[in-house]
């Protein structure tokens, strides 16, 4: 039984990095129809510059915003100069964003190497926890925490504020939006802003767990891509629902049948994708 | 406005590089330059091993002048991002194209397997610092000479370790892939089959929360880490993230702690023990000088990856001096290169009757000195050899 609640533990933390991810990936397909590749690198580079950050002024906090606002700017400029220029197209704009993940991994190698690197835990969560019987790490409890905040605020933001509404608009018709008056293109790179800033502050919260190093760009855009296959694109319930059930299947799978831990992990979006292709609550 | 002496210094001067352009024609083909083929990864996950490997053969060439036994040395480097497709395509580039005389290159196992039989048709001497044991046996062949202990050997000096700790049972964990397979053969040989709880995580897992969750001290006394490159500094935080390093102690199969990366590893790591063919600290003339010429030309602090590659190299060197640079006759220089001995950073390597290294062991420990964080050697096995004796 406790081992079961680790486990549970251990996915819930894992889900949620991953719903860090998932949720600009899904956000910005819902408004722009960009299948965006590259949200691996802004994972990847938010790490390193958080990295670079805490080795320079020894601040976790200031590292996750340093991290998430150099990368959001990586988005903007992305956006706006890039991506802009294919408007629509959704096969040129995904092998576009494919060319840049190559581009920012092989520059990442060039700037910070090609060592596997950690962050340092911040000190208020070094160290276990003793929870009843548990003993549990205090650092992953916290990214449970901050996961289910974000998920929170992106709700509230999303359902009770009057830009929330006006992307709910944005990603339910643009053409309309924008006949209402919304500024719809400044909207696109304000979503694509927010997708690599999530993106980012997740590779850097991983960063004392998981570490920072070439090819995590790849790992963790395979993984955010199964959530987006199984919660739906374009939807942020799904993303997390989907982050949630991934990490606890991945987690499960490995605990319990390590010889099929992958087929834990793909089986159900195999199934997912033959009987309902748009995810549990994609849209057409 | 020259001075005279000057002019004719300069005269002196174009008339010698004129003369010595068109002497190699007349000397023969014993002073144009042998080339040798260098392909590491250079991008993708292991591009930092590849890099190490990559330094380690040229910083041999380097301290011989780029120069062996009167003719210079052309090194053509090539990058296989540590890709079995990539890997294959460009070795039969260098052969085939550029035409080179030996190889140095392959550092991921699967690779040199692929590339393995393709050597046996091509018949080209290839040292290679991949760690497969299937190259000194079913892939094994005159031309192919693996500078790297088998899997087998440090799985052996792992278990060995963990025995004359007293560990009566032992936890295994290790990358789901060949190379810790082979190494977990060797150690459930010495432990018997039932001291030995093994949990097999995929390479690459990027949260390893579920295995450790199921570790339980009182089960076992210890822990064999067998998890390598960017996976390692991951497990040895989560390892302590997870409260396991101070009731069961671990040890880092073969390259766990590698000085190449170890400035980069976790706090954590320090305590460490593992074992590996190479210890930065070894007080020999040998090992000062390999580590001062790589620090001052590389700035970068060697490791096991650059010292195999290192001593694949200063082997080929060795040969061509025996043969007096005669590389054109293949099938000799395979097999002076077979019975060549060198005297290395870490003692004697040579290669054993089927071409695989030869050289001694090392059981280390982490330890900090002058805020960096270096391997002590702890323990030396001599001269460690491929065991044919138990796994034919």
């Amino acid at each position: 039984m406790t081992t079961f609640a680790v486990q549970t533990l251990n996915g819930l933390s894992f889900g949620m990095l991953l719903f860090l991810l998932a949720a600009g990936l899904s956000l910005i397909y819902g408004l722009m129809k960009i299948i965006n590749v590259t949200h691996g690198s802004y994972y990847l580079l938010g790490g390193y510059v958080g990295l670079t950050v805490v080795r320079a002024m020894g601040n976790f906090l200031v590292a996750v915003l340093a991290g998430g606002t150099a990368v959001a700017l990586i988005g903007i400029v992305m956006e706006r100069f890039f991506l802009r220029r294919l408007h629509q197209q959704m096969l040129p704009q995904t092998l576009l964003t494919f060319g840049f993940l190559f581009l920012f991994a092989d520059l990442s190698l060039w700037i910070w190497g090609g060592n596997p690197q950690t962050l340092p835990e911040p000190a208020l969560f070094e160290g276990p926890v003793h929870l009843g019987a548990i003993i549990y790490p205090s650092y992953r409890l916290f990214l449970i925490v901050v996961g289910l905040a974000v998920a929170a605020g992106l709700w509230w933001f999303g359902e009770y504020t009057r830009l929330g509404a006006m992307l709910r608009a944005g990603v339910d018709d643009a053409e309309t939006a924008r006949a209402l008056g919304i500024d719809v293109s400044l909207m696109f790179t304000g979503v694509f802003a927010l997708g690599a800033f999530l993106a980012a502050i997740g590779g850097v919260l991983a960063g004392p767990v998981l570490g920072v190093y070439p090819g995590a760009d790849f790992d963790v855009l395979l993984l955010g891509f199964v959530v987006v296959i199984i919660g739906g694109l374009g939807s942020l319930k799904g993303a997390l629902v989907g982050a949630v059930v991934v990490g606890l299947l991945d987690t499960y799978g490995q605990a319990y049948f390590p010889e099929f831990a992958l087929f834990a992990l793909f089986v159900p979006m195999v199934v997912i994708l033959a009987i309902k292709p748009t995810g549990l609550w994609g849209r057409e | 406005m020259i001075p005279k002496s000057t002019a004719f210094l300069i005269l002196a001067a174009a008339v010698v590089v004129i003369a010595g352009g068109g002497l190699p024609k007349a000397v023969s083909a014993q002073s144009s330059p042998i080339k040798i083929g260098v392909m590491f990864p250079h991008t993708g996950p292991i591009a930092a091993n590849g890099m190490a490997n990559e330094n380690g053969v040229r910083l041999a060439f380097e301290e011989a002048g780029n120069r062996v036994a009167g003719r210079p040395i052309e090194l053509i480097t090539a990058d296989d991002e540590g890709k079995t497709d990539v890997g294959l395509t460009k070795i039969q580039e260098l052969v085939e194209r550029d035409k080179v005389d030996l190889l140095i290159s392959v550092v991921v196992s699967p690779e040199a397997g692929a590339i393995a039989p393709y050597i046996r048709q091509a018949k080209v001497p290839w040292v290679t610092t991949a760690s497969l044991i299937g190259l000194t046996r079913s892939l094994r062949d005159p031309y192919v000479f693996r500078m790297s202990p088998a899997s087998y050997s440090y799985g052996i000096v792992a278990a060995d370790w963990a025995k004359k700790q007293g560990w009566k049972r032992i936890y295994y964990i290790a990358g789901n892939y060949a190379p810790s397979h082979e190494a977990y053969d060797a150690v459930e040989h010495v432990y018997g089959k039932s001291n030995v709880i093994s949990l097999f995580p995929p390479v690459g897992t990027p949260d390893y929360s579920p295995y450790l969750s199921q570790m339980d001290p009182s089960k076992a006394n210890g822990t064999l880490v067998a998890i390598w490159g960017a996976d390692s500094p991951r497990i040895a935080r989560q390892y302590a993230e997870f409260g396991l390093k101070s009731k069961l102690p671990y040890f880092g199969v073969a390259s766990f702690t590698a000085e190449e990366t170890l400035n980069d590893m976790p706090p954590e790591i320090e305590g460490t023990n593992s074992g590996y063919v190479y210890c930065g600290t070894l007080g020999t003339p040998e090992n000062k000088k390999f580590v001062d010429g790589y620090q001052s030309q590389f700035h970068l602090t060697p490791g096991p990856f650059a010292y195999l590659a290192y001593a694949g190299a200063k082997a080929v060197i060795a040969a061509i001096e025996t043969t007096h640079g005669n590389v054109s006759d293949k099938a000799r220089f395979a097999a002076v290169l077979s019975k060549t001995q060198i005297h290395g950073p870490m003692g004697p390597v040579s290669f054993d009757q089927r071409n695989g290294m030869i050289g001694d062991f090392f059981v280390m420990k982490v330890v900090k000195q002058n805020g960096r964080f270096q391997n002590q050697c702890v323990q030396r096995i001599a001269q460690v050899r491929d065991p044919y004796n138990l796994f034919p």
